[in-house]
């Protein structure tokens, strides 16, 4: 993960570029489309986000509210987009512009922070690389003003805590099944503990997301970052004819 | 004149005189001799009665001494044989001594005269040693006695008495003549007196003064009449002597023939009541009892089976007093509203360290049932925090048995009793900071929760209806009601203001990359995940039931399962017909409550699909974090009942796909009772200890398959709302408990079966024949329904430990512990096993408990005390006799006296078990340690039919077997504290040669029975009334748990044969 080279995806925001936080990977052959997603953590007032074409009518590209950890990659076309990113659609003067050039195969997130109670928008780029991934990675973003979190599991460093709004990546991760316990000094609550399982045997890269949840719990959320190896959608099954027959004894009353 | 000589008249008169002094030398020889043979007489008979004396005195003193230097003793009947001899043995009382020291075995004192090499009375010895205890010479006519021989001619029970099978009559016990030195003379000093005693253990026999005994308290009225065959619990919870019947003391006596036992049992009773304060002062006086017009007697032959005085102390193997439960919770029996029990958080929380304090002084290792790691059933592998938890947990889950609410015990991870409240938030298992333990009271535990999502959409809108049905599980014995019912008179109600919350649901997308949906008003609630989505039901009022309100609120009728839904169409037969397809299971009307108070809002959702909403409407479920799973929770004002962190665990994509389209999805899951790895072995009973859902649809099920003993099929979107569930085994089961349990309400036809063998049987207090509430526990026993959080190890898995809830399955009390090497006396996990618990807590208070039998004794009488004890007996039963879907219930009587070579199942099984334990090449070495080791008899947990027939005590579902020891075990002990002692003092002279004989001069017997009394060394007597010892003071538990410094001894009686 040591490549500092920025090459798939471009950001500009009004005029000005802001370089990708992350390392990325070489670009590969291009693929049809380019993935997009938004993340939009700690807005003032809670408000909703919106990224459109700009200058275009059409419904937004991404619609995102106010910590809203579900939401997914869009596919985009190859290319030069003019983004438009604004809280509500009547707003009559957006947020901010940028421009986002990404190639076929790029997974990009575009992150909205609120430094100042002003939106910044940073470009993540999770294209993962040519080769399969022999170990899993995994990517520690906070998002929890003033807190410090610890995390530990199999094959992670002594635990250091994670201030916000630091981020930690750690690889060379074992591609199955790993158990996580995390622990949060949180202003204003109780020492908090939180253990999840992070299967990284079908996906190999994943973000951990340091959020608190609508009840104002600590609740870590895993994410997949760039392409998974998803379980296709489970088939509808109107008949139910999946149900296994049971012996006789057995059937339902 | 010839003067006539006087000479002849002289010589008269000397002659008389002579013959006068003779007269009077002899008579005062004769006189002086015996005068001399009377004073030597007397003085032989004073060194004999002084011998006699000296005999009583050094056996009782001998045996205060070692009683308080080893309060772990236990005192055994054991038959000793000298070898080469058949006649000359050894047969009574022998106190086992068990040395803490490591290394040291055990040693064994029999409680009979017997000396040393030097004529000095031996002390204890190895138990190993065997016939080294009588002594290092054979035993003979020379240097025994028989102390019961026969009193008379024809007398055939002796002084001591002679159980009913001994051949020779009367049977001979006999001790070892100890021999006394003059004090004057010559040295060696002449051999001048000696002296030989027989102790026994009056807690062999029966109190005959004590059974069936009316009460004093006024409530005579509610027992039965003398010829009583005892009813069930908790008429006859086994809690004292006075419930033993008569009738049972008579049914095993051979001599009395079965026709009179009836009436002779009212005979005994009422001649016992018209002696004064209605105890018969010596055993004797039953022989005034008549059957019909001939006198039997009844006394003569209970002379060996009967006392009038015995009793035990209320010690633990520590020789501290018990901890009474019900004071250390302030729930010492008596009369009470429970419905105002609600102590201050304070006040708990010492109880709940009293009880934690407790076990850890008694068994400090009592926390290496949980969370094993190792095979090795002797090794401790858990850790210090891990055994802290358990204390926790089962203090927690004592509480919450023996407490009269129906809240269960929420203990922080500081160990601190958490205080009253509106619970907002389930337990979560995944932060484990969050509880130590959840106690396990009289609580309906969630166990299937089913969403059922009706959508619609056109081009441009869509409509939501989110409905739940969350079934809910009564494990217990009695019904669970929300509200309080007037005509109830035992614990009942859950408590004030009871709710389920749906919290955390799920929001809904309409675009693959997560876009959420819009409601159509400005501000209107739509179905995002938010605090104001959640779903508060009350269960109290403006609740239905087949269409019907229900006024009295919710009731969680046991054994069922109850089903609370928000679905205000269940009812209506057209909607029915409509349910989704793969809903097979059905679900029972009989037990679906609809809550009304549900608002437009929080269920119906209706507004704009979403500016790209191409793909119609579906629920998110594409985090594969638990923490968008549905939570659930049952509480009320004081606190959590039951909950669940992710209730609804869904996979798979409901969704309306396209314009115009409409569907009505039904999702849902149950508990796992069971997880795929040992660390996960849930309880097959209960089906509750998980805090997990498995899926029904595909996706985790296939490698989490449901391992609920109440399951639903993997792949299979089955559901059975309302239903029971029990009638199914569970082809997953992949950890089953040993008792291959089948149903408990109902038979896989829907035959109710009596609630009383519910799995989960919470006391609350009970209620007594009288049918008045008390609260409390009267038997100890009753901790075999503590629920036991002692888990397997492995990896933590799906199931955490800390967050888990009080356990699944009742602890092993009154039947083999799996946990421990119960074949082995002297293996490390027997510290830590289940029974432990009975020898250090305790349901009264008093120091003394009369009438009270001691185990060890069971081969003394072939188990004709024990057989008097359980004599009518019915117990309550459920086991399954083989693969048949429909188990054996109901009330059976248990055969108490049927011989000990009969096969058929009876008490005579568990007698024979007992003897076989206890016997010279049984492991036991003669005696249990303390009562609760009964609970590791083989027959408890024998493939056969041990105590009725077509049931194997393997697979008893416990009841019947927990049900004889919970009965029993407050009337047993290891070693009663009244003693009888009898000795024989003799003034002797010692033979002068070889083969000259001993010459006895007097001969003394005396029969003295004694008590020992435990003291404080300020000369008070020993015991704690009250249990207010502060369990945070290491000084104040020292205090506590000391044990007495000395005993006194208090002579009761003394007499002559």
């Amino acid at each position: 993960m040591g490549h500092r080279v920025f090459y798939g995806a471009w950001l500009w925001v009004a005029g000005g570029l802001v370089l990708p936080a992350e390392p990325t990977h070489p670009r590969t052959a291009p693929e049809s489309a380019a993935y997009v997603r938004l993340w939009n953590f700690n807005p003032p007032e809670g408000q909703s986000l919106m990224l459109s074409e700009d200058q275009s009518t059409a419904p937004p590209l991404l619609e995102t509210p106010a910590n809203w950890v579900s939401a997914g990659y869009v596919p985009v076309a190859p290319g030069s987009h003019r983004l438009r990113l604004e809280s509500a659609p009547e707003d009559e003067e957006p947020l901010l512009r940028c421009v986002l050039r990404v190639a076929g195969g790029n997974f990009v997130t575009l992150l909205v922070v609120w430094p100042g109670g002003t939106p910044e928008v940073r470009l993540l780029d999770e294209t993962p690389p040519d080769a399969p991934l022999t170990s899993g990675v995994l990517t520690v973003r906070h998002f929890i003003p003033g807190a410090a979190i610890w995390i530990q599991g199999p094959g992670f460093p002594q635990p250091r805590a994670i201030h916000h709004p630091n981020h930690q990546t750690f690889p060379d991760l074992v591609r199955g099944l790993i158990p996580l316990r995390l622990k949060a000094g949180i202003p204003g609550l109780a020492r908090s503990e939180w253990t999840l399982q992070a299967d990284f045997s079908h996906c190999a890269s994943q973000t951990l997301l340091l959020v608190l949840d609508p009840y104002g719990r600590f609740r870590p959320r895993l994410v997949p970052s760039g392409q998974c190896e998803i379980q296709p959608e489970e088939p509808e099954d109107p008949a139910g004819e999946r149900a296994q027959k049971l012996p006789e004894n057995l059937a339902p009353k | 004149m010839k003067k006539r000589s006087n000479r002849g008249f002289s010589l008269v008169c000397c002659l008389l005189l002579l013959l006068l002094l003779c007269a009077g030398v002899t008579g005062f020889l004769s006189s002086t001799g015996l005068h001399r043979s009377a004073a030597r007489q007397s003085l032989a008979k004073s060194v004999a009665r002084s011998a006699a004396e000296s005999a009583a005195a050094q056996a009782a003193s001998l045996l205060a001494e070692k009683i308080a230097a080893a309060p772990d003793s236990a005192t055994g009947w054991q038959r000793i044989r000298t070898p080469g001899t058949e006649d000359f043995y050894f047969e009574g009382t022998v106190l086992h001594l068990h040395p803490q020291a490591s290394g040291a075995g055990p040693l064994v004192l029999p409680l009979v005269s017997r000396p040393d090499s030097s004529g000095d009375l031996l002390e204890e010895i190895p138990s190993s040693s065997g016939v080294q205890c009588l002594g290092m010479e054979p035993w003979t006519s020379a240097n025994s006695v028989n102390l019961n021989r026969p009193l008379f001619r024809g007398d055939q029970q002796g002084w001591i008495g002679s159980p009913e099978t001994s051949v020779q009559r009367p049977h001979p016990f006999r001790a070892r003549w100890i021999e006394l030195r003059s004090p004057q003379g010559a040295p060696p000093p002449p051999i001048s007196a000696r002296y030989a005693f027989w102790m026994e253990d009056e807690s062999f026999r029966l109190h005959l003064n004590r059974i069936q005994r009316m009460p004093d308290d006024g409530t005579a009225t509610t027992f039965k009449p003398p010829t009583m065959e005892r009813g069930p619990e908790p008429h006859s919870p086994g809690i004292g002597p006075e419930e033993i019947p008569m009738l049972g003391l008579l049914a095993g006596m051979r001599s009395i023939r079965p026709t009179d036992r009836g009436p002779l049992a009212v005979e005994l009773l009422t001649l016992r009541n018209a002696f004064p304060s209605g105890t018969i002062p010596e055993i004797r006086s039953f022989n005034y009892a008549r059957s019909g017009r001939d006198q039997v007697l009844v006394g003569d032959g209970l002379r060996f089976l009967g006392t009038l005085s015995s009793s035990a102390l209320n010690l633990s193997r520590h020789g501290t007093q018990r901890v009474n439960l019900n004071a250390a919770l302030g729930l010492e029996e008596k009369e009470m509203d429970w419905t105002l029990y609600a102590p201050p958080t304070a006040v708990l929380q010492r109880q709940h360290r009293r009880l934690v304090e407790t076990i850890r002084f008694h068994a400090p290792r009592f926390g290496q049932r949980f969370y094993r790691t190792t095979s090795d059933p002797d090794r401790e592998s858990v850790t210090s925090a891990h055994q802290e938890v358990y204390l926790n947990k089962i203090a927690a889950n004592i509480q919450d048995l023996i407490d009269p609410d129906l809240q269960p015990t929420l203990v922080d991870s500081a160990g601190h009793i958490v205080p009253p409240g509106r619970p907002e938030a389930p337990l979560n298992a995944d932060a484990p900071d969050g509880h130590w333990a959840q106690g396990k009271d009289s609580t309906p535990c969630l166990q299937e929760a089913v969403v059922r999502l009706r959508s619609e959409a056109s081009n441009s809108r869509y409509k939501l209806r989110v409905d739940y049905y969350l079934e809910f599980w009564n494990p217990t014995d009695r019904d669970i009601y929300v509200c309080v019912q007037p005509s109830l008179n035992e614990p009942h109600s859950v408590g004030p203001e009871t709710f389920v919350k749906v919290s955390n649901q799920p929001a809904w997308i309409s675009t693959p990359s997560g876009t959420p949906l819009r409601s159509t008003r400005p501000g209107g609630q739509a179905p995002v995940q938010s605090p104001a989505r959640d779903i508060v039901i009350d269960l109290c009022s403006g609740v239905y039931a087949q269409g019907k309100p229900v006024p009295g609120g919710v009731c969680f009728r046991a054994g069922h399962a109850t089903v609370i839904t928000t679905d205000p169409d269940y009812l209506k037969p057209p909607e029915q017909k409509k349910l989704s397809p793969g809903f097979s299971g059905g679900y029972n009307l009989e037990n679906i409550y609809f809550c009304s108070k549900l608002l437009k809002g929080t269920r119906e959702y209706e507004g704009p699909i979403g500016p790209r909403g191409t793909a119609g409407i579906k629920p998110d479920f594409r985090d594969n974090t638990e923490d968008y799973d549905t939570e659930v929770l049952l509480g009320n004002l004081r606190g959590l009942l039951d909950s669940h962190p992710a209730a609804v665990a869904m996979g798979g994509g409901a969704r309306v796909t396209r314009p115009g389209q409409s569907r009505d999805d039904w999702y849902g899951g149950s508990l796992l009772g069971n997880g795929i790895t040992p660390s996960q072995t849930g309880d097959p009973r209960t089906n509750n200890e998980a805090l997990r859902y498995t899926r029904f649809l595909p996706g985790a099920s296939t490698t989490q398959p449901d391992q609920g003993r109440y399951f639903n099929t993997v792949s299979a979107p089955r559901f059975s709302l309302g239903h029971p569930n029990d009638t199914h085994t569970n082809p997953h089961l992949q950890h089953p408990w040993p008792d291959p349990y089948k149903g408990w309400n109902r038979t896989s036809t829907g035959t109710a079966k009596n609630p009383r063998i519910a799995p989960a049987r919470v006391a609350n207090g009970w209620t007594g024949a009288d049918g008045r509430f008390r609260t409390g526990i009267p038997s100890i026993g009753l901790l075999g329904d503590v629920f036991d959080p002692a888990r397997k190890s492995g990896t933590r898995g799906s199931l955490g430990i800390e967050g888990s809830r009080g356990g699944g399955r009742t602890l092993r009390i009154g039947q083999p512990d799996d946990l421990v090497r119960g074949s082995e006396p002297r293996a490390a996990s027997r510290e830590w096993a289940a029974w432990r618990m009975v020898d250090f807590f305790a349901t009264r208070s008093q120091i003394e408990l009369p009438g009270v039998l001691n185990l060890n004794g069971i081969s003394r009488d072939n188990g004709f005390a024990l057989r008097a004890l359980c004599h009518g007996l019915s117990l309550n039963l459920e086991a399954q006799a083989s693969r048949a879907l429909e188990p054996t219930t109901g009330l059976r009587p248990l055969a108490t006296q049927l011989p000990l070579d009969h096969a058929g199942p009876g008490l005579h099984r568990i007698i024979r078990d007992a003897i076989e334990l206890l016997g010279s090449r049984g492991p036991y070495t003669g005696c249990f340690r303390e009562r609760g080791e009964w609970s590791e008899l083989p027959a408890f947990a024998a493939d056969s039919e041990t105590l009725f027939e077509g049931t194997r005590t393997s697979i008893v579902f416990d009841h019947a077997r927990e049900e004889l020891f919970r009965r029993t075990v407050e009337l047993l002990t290891t070693r009663g504290n009244v003693f009888t002692v009898y000795c024989v003092g003799q003034a002797i002279v010692p033979p002068k040669s070889p083969t000259a004989s001993i010459q006895i001069l007097a001969e003394h017997w005396l029969k003295t029975t004694f008590a020992l009394l435990p003291m404080k060394a300020d000369g008070s007597p020993f015991g704690f009334a009250t249990e207010d010892f502060n369990p945070d003071s290491p000084e104040s538990v020292a205090r506590r748990f000391t044990a007495p410094d000395y005993y006194d001894i208090r002579s009761l009686a003394r007499s002559e044969p």
